[in-house]
């Protein structure tokens, strides 16, 4: 049934269904990402937020088969992108299905496009932008070629058109195009972000990937990168995966949310179900850790304790150790999905059994 | 640039004069009566002292020094007190030798070492990279003349392919500079494997990926420009030693270059032959040191903005 859902909605730019990423090292098998489910419509702007080390980056390099492998590998789980599957369940039977399913093992995917296929996906169907611009544009290029490089291997322009179409990218996000000429280390940090994003746009992408794109700017800078992208986004409508920490950030520029918290996406929601209508503890612990602005004697009340160790996850929720309303039964099992509303859904035991009505 | 360039080909006269000073100093203190060893057991007294005021060394340490710096700067290397003869004329005909073996050894080294230390970083902790990573410790911890003498071992005696000594024709260089090459191709790889390690995880390599640049780009475009760098900073500090292997390649192979002249010279206590050697050594350090920073600047824009700057100050 849920096969046929997947194709029939071709609105769908990326899917992404029960994905398991584990880091496998000599040491420990780190299970980074724990079977989450992930739906952006064309054109939509989804959310992800979550500490450090929840996941985020990891789902955004499993869209791009670029996981470090080793030691990295996609487990288990099904990528669909505008249709096209990227990675793909092995087919089984039902009974090795049965068989893996009583062993406790995942049933196995693999990549469903060749690498050369996935090379030409990137930067041209799905665009990145990463964390950190001062370390990610390549000290021994010119930005110019840099920008240039993504529009001659998508789309063939010659060596002139490209560096001439490099030129109007740059000016496209407020920088003279004259700079194309100038190395990385002679920008400031907001201007390589520019940069960056001039790069990832100049493809024209259908699904542009943010990742943590202004934690590393001052916030002043912030405020004109956020500004620029929601313009870009309007312009070239495109959809957005913005993954982040700032849920200032997820309220000003997205459509959905996903709260995403030791590899699992425990709160899912509209901005409206996530913002008016917290549910999940961790969501609500998120919140509580903004300042207060109107009151600004106010203590912040920071969610106690650590994210578990995603090489030792404990056995059932993850979020309970630090959870103020946990149950004996929280600690042992795991939660299964509740749907509160059609489009808001929780993993927490306290909604459970159809009692939605129980609020914190 | 070409200024920073001049700027330094000026300061190679304060090094080689600071050279020729410790050289000079070193063979001054030196104890052995280089006239008692060049006219022999019977000499007499007089002769002795008569030679030594006609070669100059009677002078005070200050006076010999200056003559012979005064001497340098109007082209002159002075002459052996051993034959006699005009230093520069011995000198520059072992030049030829010692400059094609250096450069042949070098390059051998780079040739081979960068795409050895890039295979082995690219395939980490699989088969390839164990390989190289043996033969980089081997390649270290071999000494120079017990390589050389394994290569006339096996390809000389044994198989009887190649020349063990003299120069003949280009076969004859063939051992010499392999042997000469080894350690540094051993250190080359090594840091070529350890820097491009740390480029291959670098956020700009995983940008290159995720804008659909193949993994081959990735790695001999993106990555290897970034991560040479440290490679040819070693190629550089030990073209020094390669030049100073140069005396016991030499001798091993009986190559007559500036190695085999120096360590012929210091036996004899030759001091101007000694020194000429000397300056030949420091000025091609000094020059290859110069071609070292002007690829930095070449290969890194950030290195080639500080040398700008540096330039305009001045």
């Amino acid at each position: 049934m849920e096969e046929k859902k997947i194709t029939s909605e071709n609105e769908e730019m990326l899917n992404i269904k029960n994905l398991v990423v584990h880091y496998e090292t000599d040491e420990a098998l780190v299970k980074a990402i724990n079977g989450i489910d992930l739906v952006i419509k064309h054109g939509k702007a989804h959310g992800l937020v979550g500490e450090t080390g929840a996941g985020k980056t990891t789902t955004a390099l499993s869209i791009l088969n670029l996981v470090p492998d080793p030691p990295g590998r996609i487990v288990s789980g099904e990528i669909t992108l505008d249709g096209e599957k990227l990675i793909a369940e092995l087919p089984l039977t039902d009974e090795e299905r049965e068989k893996l399913k009583a062993e406790g093992k995942l049933p196995p995917c693999a990549p469903a496009k060749t690498e050369r296929e996935f090379e030409h996906i990137r930067g041209d169907k799905v665009a990145m932008i990463f964390q950190d611009p001062m370390t990610a544009l390549n000290p021994v290029m010119t930005v110019g070629d840099q920008i240039a490089e993504s529009i001659r291997l998508h789309q063939g322009l010659d060596r002139a058109a490209a560096a001439e179409r490099a030129k109007e990218m740059l000016e496209l996000v407020g920088i003279p195009g004259i700079r194309a000429n100038e190395y990385p280390h002679q920008f400031s940090g907001g201007m390589k972000q520019r940069v960056i994003i001039s790069m990832a746009l100049a493809c024209n992408p259908r699904l542009l990937i943010a990742d943590e794109p202004t934690t590393a700017l001052d916030v002043t800078i912030q405020a004109q990168v956020l500004d620029l992208m929601r313009e870009l986004r309007d312009k070239f409508d495109m959809a957005l995966l913005m993954i982040t920490h700032d849920l200032g950030i997820i309220a000003e520029m997205c459509d959905e949310v996903s709260v995403m918290y030791a590899g699992r996406i425990v709160e899912h929601g509209t901005l409206e179900d996530i913002f008016d209508n917290t549910s999940h503890p961790y969501t609500q612990g998120l919140f509580n850790s903004i300042p207060n602005i109107e009151d600004r004697k106010s203590d912040l009340k920071p969610i106690r304790g650590l994210m578990p160790d995603p090489a030792n996850l404990p056995a059932g929720c993850a979020f309970c150790p630090r959870c103020d309303y946990a149950t004996e039964r929280c600690a042992v099992e795991k939660p299964d999905k509740v749907w509160l509303s059609d489009t808001h859904c929780v993993e927490c035991h306290l909604y459970q059994q159809g009692d939605t009505a129980k609020k914190l | 640039m070409v200024k920073y360039a001049l700027k330094r080909l000026l300061y190679m006269i304060p090094v080689t004069i600071g050279v020729i000073f410790v050289v000079y100093l070193i063979m001054y203190l030196t104890p052995g009566d280089p006239v008692a060893l060049l006219l022999g057991p019977d000499a007499t007294p007089e002769l002795i002292e008569e030679t030594r005021a006609a070669l100059g060394i009677s002078d005070p340490f200050f006076v010999q020094f200056f003559n012979y710096v005064i001497n340098l700067f109007t082209g002159h290397f002075g002459t052996s007190w051993y034959t006699g003869n005009d230093v520069s004329l011995r000198l520059f005909s072992a030049i030829p030798y010692t400059l094609i073996l250096t450069i042949l050894a070098l390059a051998l080294a780079l040739i081979i070492s960068i795409p050895m230390g890039v295979i082995a970083a690219v395939r980490q902790n699989r088969p390839a990279d164990y390989a190289v990573s043996l033969f980089a410790i081997c390649g270290v911890s071999a000494p120079t003349f017990w390589v050389g003498i394994m290569l006339i071992l096996l390809f000389s005696v044994y198989m009887g392919i190649l020349p063990s000594a003299g120069v003949d024709s280009w076969k004859s260089y063939i051992l010499p500079s392999i042997t000469m090459s080894f350690n540094l191709l051993a250190s080359i790889t090594r840091t070529q494997r350890s820097s491009m390690l740390e480029v291959l995880r670098a956020d700009y390599i995983r940008t290159a990926k995720a804008k659909g640049v193949s993994n081959r780009i990735a790695v001999y475009y993106h990555a290897l420009r970034n991560a040479i760098i440290p490679s040819i900073t070693v190629a550089g500090i030990n073209f020094g030693t390669l030049m100073g292997g140069s005396v016991a390649i030499e001798t091993v192979f009986a190559v007559p270059g500036v190695g085999r002249l120096l360590s012929d010279s210091i036996k004899i206590h030759d001091t101007p032959t000694v020194i000429g050697c000397m300056v030949f050594t420091a000025i091609t350090v000094s020059i290859v040191n110069l071609i070292v920073d002007m690829l930095y600047a070449a290969i890194d824009p950030r290195i080639k903005a500080q040398y700008l700057k540096g330039g305009k100050k001045s």
